[in-house]
């Protein structure tokens, strides 16, 4: 492409907005007006309306804000010649999207009832995991309710022991909606919108209970019951992330191969088990060995990324498809359970519960860290939107918040944070279209950001609140500001 | 295949001791290291499970030492025992028990050595010296073979690359001057050879072009090799055949847990990238290989887990509260108070209802459970032609509800299974008297003329050439249309069969697939000859009395030998109103359930002819049931001296009495069990025991007839024969000097109803199965005397196989021919054909 040497400058005032545009050398440059202290987006597309690139805008002096275009697109490569329209975006908030499962949320859910003369029975929808009365837990005793505090379910009614229930006591059911999903980890969507999650563990323990994998419809609100078995993949053991490659017809799960730390790899179409890839080999003397595959991403042809990072052929099983590994001691980065791949080839994103998130780059034949950003909470979840290389970070705080990190090409940059006070330590985030869905695993955590991956380490419990929910994310409104000529 | 392995390896350890085919040998291997780094090396033989000095055991490929410079020791040697350059081992003496001897480099370096072998028996004394030189990690040997099936071995020294060389070329040779030249592409005709990861591909491939050459099209793909199963692809065999999903360990966790846990060992294995290679043009997938369900007895000591399933059971079929001694279907008690184990015997004794509907909730939940397995199966080879698990023939025989003989008419009635594959075992006391056709009709009996395979299983030194040649002619007859050759003696180890390659076996093979190619346009897809005579199987002669499985194959036989067409039919089949296609039954059980011989006693009345084989009628509560109106004063005992069990040696069985006509001209001897009759004025008596009381009537009853037999006809016609020939089991020599006087007695309804023979066919023993498609006519014929005089007693051998002239009839016909003889003459209606043994003779309308 050749650079367009014309010089753009302008100043105009659109609303409260005031925008200077320019070219230096082969950078565009777009300076504009703004509010202070606010968050603004700039938007190159194309003479069609197609997105081109997504720009964040730096406040450079008090209400003015600068960003620079250097003419590529949001995959890093260069545009070609044309028309390109530049528009601007005020700041970025978030509402729950109450279309998906119950007001937005699928997962573990409370529901409080006072004994009235319909003594001892109630009615919640999905699967019930306890019941307190007056905050005596109570027991499922399956056909016959036997003693006072026991309850059964007949005919989807839960049934409680009346000798033990008065009128006025407080019932709390406990349940999971619509199914039961106990230590979310991670999903991934499919482009139609499917929703394949990962569940770690069940029965609220850190056993050995395996975990499993189920394909959710769209609005969360059920399983596509034609996939694997009953909607799921059942004996999933000890997974960490979960991705969907479309364009395989596979899905790739992170450490799904218990004792022998393998990849799982299944048929996107039907769940059924492919092969797994790496994993153990030569008691892990082999230099294929993967030994934390807390995280994978699929990168460029036919690469995968494997936690440890080891670099293979991912249709290819077991070792057949190792290439290489990144020169870096795999024992003490233990990256995930995030990786992330970027919109620029060979480039992707991964998070280390005690190294913050970093920007790696596949050389062909290692794989290096490029920079990295620690931030001042821990985060073990990301996700990355490609178009608009806004990285999402989940924090593992108490309070649990989402935080909006740019790549700049150059850095990382933590732009804003959304807030949701319903929110408790998240596990991990991922974006799909305008949605964010948000989840939260069944481990407690610390105050200082205790991570589920040290769960070997210290002791936990599960009070965690296992949730998924879905947001909507708002930009704002797009305001055309100038059409430029790329020559 | 446990129960098979078992049993064929004691007929093969039996018959292998007796015959003498495998003279002891004595095997001796000396190792030079002509490498520049220290060596060792170990050494393995593939073995049978029997071996030539009557040891047995399970481990197929034993460990026979390792090289040191002490010679052979048990141990792995420490490293300064190890062969320097140039040094050996001298001559070490190993257990000569198996036909390849593999040699393993156990240095982590390349192969640089001599070995010399030399092997004596009383007839050979062989040596030679083999350079292995930079090869793969283990070097094969083949130590002896058999030219000929049921003759001694052959010592050699052959590698294992010039051996199948070598063998291939026997093949091409025998095969070259054959005059049938195709081989078969519709009806399939599988195998499956082990290979290990290391073996040499070249040898790999080797092996599958001798079964290309021998006209194989079908391989069973256990994918246990990658490798292999690329190359079988590569080789262009038309089909392979998968496993599929077993059902086991089949135990009663409960119909929903059992059914996820099939379907998560389906989504993790049927669909996998290892099964991708061979996938889209798989034959038959293979279910359970061994069936076995436990006892009827864990079930009921089950109890209260169990009692969920038994209730829903019973309210789905509506049993009545009243038969069971309850007023509430949860006031049932499995084990009653008081009662002790057996909990049968005594369920059997104070409740038989509840035993009666105990045994159908148990066996309708397994039978859920194996369907459900077809049924997943089914998800993921929508096109297979057979989904089913291999139907333990033997065990049927052998077993019973209570067993592992199953109730596959209610598993093939339901939803799932496609087809039936079956596990004919070479049963010898009906050695080549038509068990493989009684396999074939029972198993399209029970799949209701469905698809159906068949292993043919063959014990090395029983005769394979012409057993296995007359039997796929057997099951063709009846619609068998994927044959497995079990097992293709590769190079490795397997359950128990000696596991060589025997020439002439495998030469008959090639004939065999000729043949076929040359019948198989007449026989695949075509429709059987509709049957008028049935004989019937009932859920509650299996509870209550599985030992008379034996009475219902001979029962077989003697309409087999006959020559007319004939269905085993069961009481489900009865239920949905399949009478009225027969005009004649046979019941070689006493029980029968009441609703099913209400049906049995309306066809009757229709004009419907009975046969009550034993005198004996029972309802599934053990109750005596009447026969018919016509039977108000009809009384039975019976005196039972002991269970048939097995029909090889009825000559043990004391004799009880004998059923004789006015002349005496028809003599049945009563064995196992006698019953002394009280009858009806109306009755006919048809034969007298000794003392001139009834042994058999005839009476009719509206507008049929009832005929008793006060003794079990079926193996009456066995011990005759038994009696006439005295047959030498262990020699395999095989009797056929059945009475036609005994046969013509019992299938005197038959003639009397009008039902013709196959074909018109009237020469004794000469038994023919006609098949249809389209215009074309695939007229199986088969004679029992294989062309010899009745009381001739048959070695099955070619060289023992005589010509039989024999005229069929084939109507109005444009063309007709024969594959295997020659159509003499046209005649009438008919044909003159000359045959051995048995012949396709195809016709085209």
């Amino acid at each position: 492409m050749k650079k367009c040497l014309l010089l753009i400058f302008f100043c105009l005032s659109l609303s409260d907005i005031s925008i200077i545009f320019a070219q230096q050398k082969e950078n565009f440059l777009i300076s504009f007006s703004g509010d202070p202290d606010s968050l603004y987006w700039v938007l190159i597309r194309d003479n069609r309306r197609n997105f081109i690139k997504f720009l964040n805008a730096i406040e450079k002096e008090k209400g003015n804000y600068v960003a620079m275009w250097d003419g590529t697109d949001f995959t890093g490569k260069n545009v070609g010649s044309g028309r390109y329209s530049v528009f601007i975006s005020k700041g970025i908030n978030w509402t729950i999207d109450k279309s998906f499962g119950i007001d937005g949320r699928i997962g573990l859910f409370y529901k409080d009832f006072y004994v009235d003369s319909n003594i001892g029975e109630f009615k919640v929808d999905g699967e019930v995991a306890s019941v307190f009365v007056n905050g005596v837990k109570y027991t499922n005793t399956g056909d016959k309710i036997e003693g006072e505090t026991a309850f059964v379910i007949v005919d989807g009614k839960i049934k409680i022991s009346q000798s033990g229930v008065s009128k006025g006591d407080l019932v709390r059911i406990m349940y999971f909606y619509p199914f039961l999903i106990e230590n979310p980890w991670d999903l991934a969507i499919a482009p139609d919108g499917h929703i394949f999650l990962l569940l770690r563990f069940l029965k609220m323990d850190r056993g050995f209970y395996p975990g499993l994998v189920v394909k959710l419809k769209p609005d969360g609100k059920s399983k596509d019951m034609n996939f694997g078995v009953d909607g799921e993949i059942p004996d999933i053991h000890r997974a960490h992330q979960i991705l969907v490659a479309p364009e395989d017809n596979r899905i790739y799960i992170a450490g799904s191969e218990y004792g022998n730390y393998g990849t799982g790899c299944y048929k996107l179409d039907n769940g059924a088990y492919w092969f797994y890839i790496g994993g153990h080999k030569d008691s892990g003397t082999h230099p294929a060995t993967t030994w934390w595959p807390t995280g994978i991403c699929i990168g460029e042809g036919n690469k995968i990324y494997i936690g440890d990072l080891k670099v293979y052929d991912r249709t290819k099983p077991m070792l057949e498809g190792y290439l290489y590994s990144a020169n870096t001691d795999p024992y003490i980065i233990r990256p995930g359970p995030s990786m992330e791949r970027s919109a620029i080839s060979d480039y992707f994103y991964r998070t280390g519960w005690n190294t913050g998130i970093s920007k790696m780059k596949d050389t062909g034949s290692d794989v290096v860290e490029i920079y990295s950003l620690k931030l001042p909470f821990k985060t073990i979840g990301i996700s990355c939107d490609r178009k608009t290389s806004l990285i999402f970070a989940g924090s593992r705080m108490p309070e649990g918040f989402v935080s909006i990190i740019y790549d700049d090409g150059k850095s990382f940059k933590e732009l804003t944070r959304l807030k949701d006070p319903q929110l408790g330590g998240i596990h991990t985030v991922r974006i799909f279209n305008d949605f964010l869905y948000v989840i939260e695993d069944g481990v407690s955590f610390s105050e200082d950001g205790y991570c589920a991956e040290e769960i070997n380490r210290k002791p936990w419990t599960t009070t965690g609140k296992n949730r998924i929910s879905r947001y909507r994310l708002h930009f704002g409104k797009e305001i055309f500001l100038q059409t430029i000529e790329n020559r | 295949m446990k129960g098979k392995a078992q049993l064929v390896f004691f007929l093969s350890f039996f018959i292998c001791h007796l015959l003498h085919c495998e003279d002891k040998f004595t095997l001796e291997v000396r190792i030079r290291n002509l490498s520049d780094v220290p060596s060792t090396y170990s050494f393995k033989v593939s073995r049978c499970m029997a071996d030539f000095n009557g040891y047995k055991d399970w481990d197929f490929l034993p460990l026979l030492g390792y090289a040191s410079k002490n010679g052979l020791t048990a141990e792995k040697p420490s490293k300064e025992l190890w062969l320097l350059k140039d040094q050996e081992t001298g001559w070490m003496k190993m257990p000569a028990y198996g036909k390849v001897l593999h040699i393993y480099n156990e240095s982590g370096n390349s192969s640089f050595c001599e070995i010399d072998v030399r092997v004596k028996n009383k007839t050979q004394e062989i040596s030679r010296s083999f350079l292995w030189n930079e090869k793969p990690k283990t070097y094969h040997i083949y130590l002896y073979y058999f030219p000929e099936s049921a003759k001694p071995p052959v010592l050699t020294l052959k590698t294992s690359n010039e051996f199948i060389e070598e063998t291939i070329q026997y093949i091409k040779t025998e095969m070259k001057d054959y005059p049938l030249k195709k081989n078969p592409k519709l009806i399939a005709f599988s195998t499956d050879f082990g290979c290990k990861e290391d073996d040499e591909p070249e040898w790999v491939r080797k092996n599958l072009l001798l079964l290309k050459e021998l006209g194989l099209n079908c391989f069973f793909d256990t994918e246990n090799s990658l490798f292999l199963s690329e190359t079988v692809k590569e080789m262009g065999f038309l089909y392979v055949d998968h496993w599929g999903l077993s059902s086991w360990p089949l135990n009663y966790d409960g119909f929903e847990k059992k059914r996820r846990e099939y379907a998560t060992t389906a989504l993790r294995s049927l669909d996998t990238y290892y099964r991708r290679i061979n996938r889209n043009n798989v034959k038959v997938v293979h279910g359970d290989d061994e069936i076995s369900s436990g006892s009827f007895e864990e079930f009921i000591a089950l109890d209260s887990q169990i009692k969920n399933l038994v209730v829903s059971y019973f309210k789905k079929m509506n049993v009545p509260l009243s038969d069971i001694g309850v007023k509430d279907y949860e006031d049932i008690r499995l084990i009653p108070e008081g009662a002790i184990p057996p909990y049968r015997e005594f369920l059997k004794k104070n409740n038989p209802a509840l035993f009666y509907w105990l045994n159908r909730a148990r066996m309708e939940y397994l039978t859920d459970l194996m369907a459900e397995t077809g049924k997943i199966t089914q998800k993921y080879y929508p096109d297979a032609f057979i989904i089913s698990p291999n139907w333990p023939a033997a065990g049927v025989l052998g077993g019973g509800y209570d067993g592992h003989g199953w109730d596959f008419w209610l598993a093939y009635s339901k939803e799932g299974l496609k087809g039936i594959y079956g596990e004919p075992t070479p049963w010898y006391n009906f050695y080549l008297q038509g068990i493989f056709s009684w396999y074939a009709d029972m198993m399209r009996s029970q799949v209701r003329n469905g698809p159906m395979g068949a292993y043919i299983t063959t014990a090395r030194g029983s005769y394979p050439c012409f057993l296995n040649h007359f039997q796929v002619y057997e099951l063709a007859a009846r619609g068998m249309e994927h044959f497995h050759w079990y097992s293709y003696g590769g190079m490795w180890g397997n359950e128990n069969y000696a596991n060589e390659i025997v020439r002439d076996l495998l030469r008959e093979f090639a004939i065999v697939h000729r043949e076929f190619a040359e019948a198989e346009d007449y026989l695949y897809g075509s429709k059987q000859e509709k049957a008028e005579v049935a004989i019937l199987w009932t859920p509650a002669q299996e509870i209550w009395d599985p030992s008379l499985h034996q009475e219902l194959v001979a029962l077989y036989l003697i309409l087999l030998h006959s020559n007319y067409n004939v269905d085993i039919i069961s009481s489900y089949d009865v239920d949905d109103g399949i009478l009225k296609n027969f005009k004649v039954l046979y019941m070689p059980f006493a029980y029968v359930e009441r609703k099913t011989f209400d049906l049995i006693r309306k066809w009757v009345e229709k004009g419907g002819n009975l046969v009550v084989d034993g005198g004996l009628l029972k309802d599934e509560y053990n109750r005596p049931m009447e026969i018919g109106k016509s039977f108000k004063d009809y009384s039975v005992s019976i005196k039972k001296s002991a269970d048939i069990g097995s029909l090889a040696h009825l000559l043990r069985h004391g004799l009880l009495d004998e059923a004789m006509d006015n002349d005496s001209s028809v003599r049945f001897p009563v064995i196992s069990q006698k019953a002394e009759m009280k009858i009806p004025s109306a009755a006919k008596v048809l034969l007298r025991y000794r003392d001139s009381t009834p042994a058999a009537i005839e009476i009719n009853e509206g507008k049929g007839r009832v005929m008793i037999t006060g003794f079990l006809l079926g193996v009456s016609y066995q011990r005759d024969e038994e009696e006439k020939d005295k047959p030498d089991w262990s020699r395999l020599h095989v009797g056929h000097n059945f009475s036609t006087a005994i046969r013509e007695f019992a299938t005197k309804f038959v003639r009397e109803a009008g039902i013709k023979r196959v074909c018109n066919i009237e020469k004794d023993m000469v038994v023919a199965r006609k098949r249809f498609k389209g215009n074309k006519q695939v007229i199986t014929v088969f004679d029992y005397h294989f062309g010899k005089r009745p009381e001739e007693l048959v070695f099955p051998e070619w060289e023992n196989i005589g010509e039989t002239l024999v005229w069929i009839d084939i109507g109005k016909t444009k063309t007709v021919r024969s594959v295997r003889g020659d159509v003499v003459k046209r005649e009438g209606s008919g044909v003159w054909v000359k045959f051995r043994g048995m012949d396709f003779i195809l016709v085209e309308r």
